[in-house]
């Protein structure tokens, strides 16, 4: 089963906006993630190398302090760490997701390819106790029969009762699914399930649990005739997706983040055009997302790509946004709820 | 880890271990057989030779994944134990299993169908009904199917059990693409009197 969701009586009231743009140490950067440390410091992973795809792609990890100050940065992950790890050739990085447990323990999912492109990836798992310093337990996620291939990563964990944790993932070789995976105190594999989708092609799910039992999963829309973000919901904690349709903001075949704040309301980043990532803009849903409410601008300048969004909230109530500046680097932008009640639209 | 990496890369020099053998029946079937020796120099040319920092059975491993245990065992046979393998024609029960395993895993795998909304494959996360349905039908078939398969199917039930691999899904101790393509091509290839029995060395070691 889900969470509960945890909803404070007492909602931070001052108006926080803070923007950074993290360490570039490379020329190319893409799909950030964001942990919430229990220190409340946060680490911000991404992929970057000379360009997406390339030999030299590592999984690096950026230190914000919990002033939200810019600490060092430093490569997590390279590709030869990984396949000495898997015992495997591993031929390419990408999408990095970090979450850090209720025990502390850093874990980060990340996609990787041994032949082929980005439809014949698969998933690794690898724990750190250090804060990502270092990295152990490497292992693949078996999502898949055919060779297990075709099986990504985007968007955040979501913790679940009983220790367990529930993993948004896709599957893009041919026709594009989401899935929901759901796995054991121990990072293992115990269910798998589609999200049922309405006709076309449908990833990279991001999950926003609702109550105990019922969640909402929005997706990026890979059909262009329908252009628009998708959804599912699960009554059953998970157990099954049915489609909720398209919501009604435009999705240009890109990414996106959707979680649940501590008010019970729930916040999307996303590109919200039929063409084009030139604008990254925040969207709020007070009715568990039957209506969304557009908000503030993050991004936007013509030409540009604002992309890949990841959104988390720190137990302090403040919300920190990552994502990709014109896949050159990482900017993250931390505010709070009252930041976001300052406007009702952009 | 360590155990899964283990496993995968055996499995890889079973493999062109077996190709190997295999081709030598088919086109040299005069030339001398050492099966154990043959294991030993693949597995040692495999592991040792390196490409790119990491052996031959890594790339391997890269390219198609660990092999199921029920795989893993028909190659032991065939390579180390040829006459443990069935005898019998099999031509028609072979070709049953390949197509209802294809049937049930690979195509929705492939296609996103499911079957009454359900994927076959993730019931071998929580494999409670397959297993008792794997129990009944070898309790059923018992005296109709070679002993070897009902024994493969323990085998991979107890490697299932133990995480041999490095899938949750017991669905992947059972099968996978390769044996469903071997299945096929040994119901295809070999003469239906001589079924899987066709393709063994004439001289092996044991």
């Amino acid at each position: 089963m889900l969470p509960a969701v945890k909803h404070d009586a007492q909602t931070i009231t001052a108006v926080v906006h803070r923007s950074v743009e993290l360490p570039t140490p490379t020329a190319s950067a893409h799909a950030s993630s964001i942990a919430v440390l229990p220190d409340g410091s946060l680490r911000v992973a991404w992929f970057g190398g000379a360009k997406e795809g390339a030999a030299d792609v590592g999984i690096w990890i950026a230190a914000i302090g919990a002033d939200g100050a810019v600490g060092d940065h430093w490569l997590a992950l390279s590709r030869g760490d990984l396949q000495r790890r898997l015992h495997r050739v591993i031929r390419i990085l990408g999408n990095p997701v970090v979450w850090c447990d209720p025990n502390g323990v850093l874990r980060m999912w990340v996609v990787s390819v041994s032949y082929g492109g980005w439809s014949g990836s698969a998933i690794s798992a690898l724990d750190s106790g250090d804060g990502g310093r270092t990295w152990d337990h490497a292992r693949r996620l078996v999502l898949s029969p055919m060779f297990n291939l075709s099986t990504l990563v985007r968007a955040q964990p979501v913790p679940l009762s009983g220790g367990a944790t529930g993993l948004p993932a896709y599957h893009e070789l041919g026709k594009k699914w989401g899935l929901w995976v759901r796995l054991d105190g121990s990072g293992h594999v115990c269910a798998m399930e589609r999200l049922g989708m309405a006709a076309g092609n449908w990833l990279q799910p991001s999950v926003a649990p609702l109550d105990e039992s019922h969640a909402l999963a929005l997706l990026r829309c890979a059909t262009a005739e329908v252009g628009a973000i998708g959804s599912a919901t699960t009554s059953d904690g998970g157990g099954m997706w049915n489609s909720g349709g398209p919501i009604g903001i435009p999705n240009p075949d890109s990414g996106l983040a959707v979680i649940t704040l501590h008010d019970g309301s729930l916040l999307l980043a996303a590109n919200p055009s039929k063409v084009g990532r030139a604008r990254l803009q925040l969207f709020r849903s007070r009715d568990r997302g039957a209506t969304w409410t557009p908000s503030r601008t993050v991004a936007q300048q013509d030409g540009a790509e604002y992309s890949y969004p990841c959104l988390v909230e720190s137990p302090d109530g403040v919300i920190h946004l990552s994502y990709t500046r014109m896949r050159r680097g990482i900017s993250l932008v931390s505010f709070t709820s009252a930041w976001l009640d300052e406007v009702a639209a952009p | 880890m360590i155990v899964h990496a283990y496993y995968g890369l055996m499995a890889q020099c079973l493999i062109v271990t077996a190709v190997a053998r295999l081709a030598r029946a088919l086109w040299w079937p005069k030339t001398p057989s050492f099966a154990t020796l043959e294991v030993v120099i693949v597995s040692a040319l495999l592991l040792l030779a390196s490409v790119d920092g990491i052996s031959l059975a890594e790339h391997l491993r890269g390219l198609w994944g660990d092999p199921s245990v029920t795989t893993v065992g028909i190659l032991f046979a065939f390579v180390l134990w040829p006459r443990s393998l069935p005898k019998r024609p099999t031509r028609r029960g072979a070709l049953v299993v390949a197509t209802v395993g294809s049937a049930l895993l690979y195509l929705p795998a492939l296609s996103g169908l499911t079957l009454f909304g359900m994927d076959p494959y993730s019931l071998g996360y929580a494999p409670w009904a397959i297993i008792t349905a794997l129990l009944l039908a070898s309790v059923a078939l018992w005296r109709i199917v070679d002993l070897v398969w009902i024994r493969l199917i323990s085998y991979a039930m107890l490697a299932y059990g133990l995480r041999l691999l490095e899938s949750d899904n017991l669905w992947d101790y059972l099968v996978d693409p390769g044996l469903v393509i071997g299945v096929v091509v040994v119901a295809f290839v070999t003469p239906a009197s001589q079924g899987t029995a066709r393709a063994e060395p004439t001289m092996a070691s044991h």
